[in-house]
């Protein structure tokens, strides 16, 4: 029943990564990732229920604290402080990355099929779809134009492994964990920086501009 | 007596529909602190606009006439597939899914008929723009519903019923959790609502279901109305019936609790989105196809 349970929130996780995929604001994106979050807190809730591991609350409060409630933050007063415009610029049209994510999810099941771990993890159904969160982060960061967005696809990635190694693992000494939300929260002050300085120089966040330096 | 439970249940529905707006309408007030007007308000419209006269244009047709009957008569007959607290409903010896979507696409067909018929410039817009979105939302209810179907070994909508309340931990399988979403998505863009129309305004560049519907007065346009609202709560107690359903009087306690929810967790959607641009659309809907997809692959892939 448990197990069920945060497959749902999962399925949720997954839900909103396609969200982010789908949506044409940069703040729908956000609220999106933030939900993503959310839902991946209550997995990690009820996942360290099951296996009765303390320390994975803690990574669940931070996972609620740093990614559903600071990184959110950070980006909304990123975009408000650059005066960027929320329009999401892609390579691919909104439409055909959404359907090419029905492929992704079908892609990392047939992956997982090939695993033939179901022994070591609990629910069937956890390994591939934090795999395909990771995809479709990966898939993000490659079609979408603007610094922001791009960072959105990290998160989502970072997400789906975060996940993947909770199911996994059956948890991660608890430094280990604490360093990597260290390291998300650095990496987006970081990128969040960035994109500061190159508005600054360049008057746009277009990652594309960055192909035409010339000495 | 089977008849008897499958009028109560029929009737359940009729007369809840205008209460599920009201109440999508009164959570999006609060939300943003007005009052909002009473959860009986849409019954007094319908009620007033029932006892006055239509006035019909000059070029219309025989369809502009029989088109108000046929709208509310086919949502009728499509509610009474759906089982509230008992899989005994009216059609519960055939009640298919394929029937079923059908009965709602004639429904759609006529009031597009009634928008193009009206000699207006905005009800063939708005027929042209409800059709768009009708053919681009099907595909993803047919997969939701038949992954349903598969999942419960019958296309009849009262055997899955059945089938569900015995095995309510169904409803919380993966490929489950995306084909409910999928259908979600799908009653926000068939009833009209937020980020694919706007049932709030009458701005000739957005509407799409109020341009149909501009001519009807009276009460033509009570039936049409009371015909769309059904539409709508029958999308609703579709996705709720197929979310742990109980049958008997808790079941019926437990139904009015889940589609009151589904319907507060709509309103929150209205306030939480932008209307889209209606070029977007096709967006929107590729989502709700893409989960569709997914719940019916997942549900073959998934041990």
């Amino acid at each position: 029943m448990e197990v069920k349970l945060a497959e749902f929130f999962i399925a949720l996780a997954v839900f909103f990564s396609i969200t982010i995929v789908a949506s044409n604001r940069l703040f729908l994106g956000i609220k999106s990732y933030a939900l993503q979050s959310l839902s991946i807190a209550a997995a990690t809730t009820l996942i360290a229920s099951i296996e009765n591991i303390s320390h994975l609350f803690v990574s669940a409060l931070l996972m609620l604290i740093v990614k559903a409630c600071i990184i959110p933050l950070l980006l909304f007063y990123v975009t408000k402080k650059l005066n960027i415009q929320r329009k999401i610029e892609t390579n691919v049209t909104i439409f055909d990355s959404v359907i090419f994510c029905a492929l992704i999810v079908v892609f990392s099941y047939f992956l997982v099929a090939k695993f033939n771990l179901s022994s070591r993890v609990l629910g069937f159904n956890v390994i591939p779809l934090s795999i395909s969160v990771i995809i479709i982060g990966l898939f993000i960061m490659v079609t979408r134009r603007k610094a922001i967005t791009q960072i959105l696809g990290f998160l989502t990635l970072e997400n789906g492994i975060f996940m993947a190694e909770i199911a996994s693992t059956h948890g991660m000494p608890v430094f280990v964990e604490l360093g990597i939300f260290m390291d998300v929260l650095i990496g987006v002050i970081i990128a969040g920086i960035f994109v500061y300085r190159m508005s600054e120089t360049f008057n746009d966040i277009d990652t594309e501009k960055l192909t035409s330096f010339k000495e | 007596m089977e008849v008897l439970i499958g009028i109560v249940q029929l009737l359940l529905i009729v007369i809840l529909a205008p209460g599920v707006n009201a109440v999508i309408h009164k959570t999006k007030c609060l939300i943003r602190g007005q009052k909002g007007p009473s959860i009986l308000q849409p019954y007094r419209d319908i009620y007033k606009l029932l006892n006055k006269r239509s006035v019909i244009s000059d070029t219309a047709s025989w369809i502009s006439r029989f088109a108000p009957y046929i709208i509310f008569s086919v949502s009728v007959v499509a509610a009474a597939f759906i089982p509230v607290f008992s899989s005994k409903t009216l059609f519960h010896f055939s009640s298919d899914v394929i029937g079923f979507t059908y009965l709602m696409a004639l429904g759609t067909l006529f009031l597009t008929l009634y928008g193009l018929d009206q000699g207006s410039a905005f009800g063939g817009l708005g027929s042209s723009r409800e059709v768009t979105i009708a053919a681009l939302a099907e595909p993803a209810m047919m997969i939701a519903i038949f992954t349903v179907c598969i999942m419960n070994g019958t296309s009849s909508i009262s055997e899955i019923f059945t089938k569900l309340s015995v095995h309510p931990l169904q409803a919380f399988s993966v490929s489950s959790v995306f084909s409910l979403l999928a259908l979600l998505m799908v009653a926000i863009a068939e009833s009209a609502r937020i980020p694919v129309d706007n049932p709030e305004t009458h701005l000739e560049l957005t509407m799409v279901h109020e341009a149909m519907i501009l001519e009807a007065s009276g009460r033509d346009l009570a039936l049409i109305e009371l015909g769309s609202l059904i539409k709508q709560a029958i999308f609703i107690s579709f996705i709720a019936s197929a979310i742990f359903p109980i049958s008997g009087l808790l079941g019926f306690i437990w139904y009015l609790l889940k589609v009151f929810s589904i319907a507060i967790l709509i309103g929150f959607i209205e306030i939480s989105n932008a209307k889209l641009r209606f070029f977007r659309v096709p967006d929107f809907l590729a989502v709700a196809f893409t989960l569709s997809v997914i719940s019916l692959i997942v549900h073959y892939l998934e041990v």
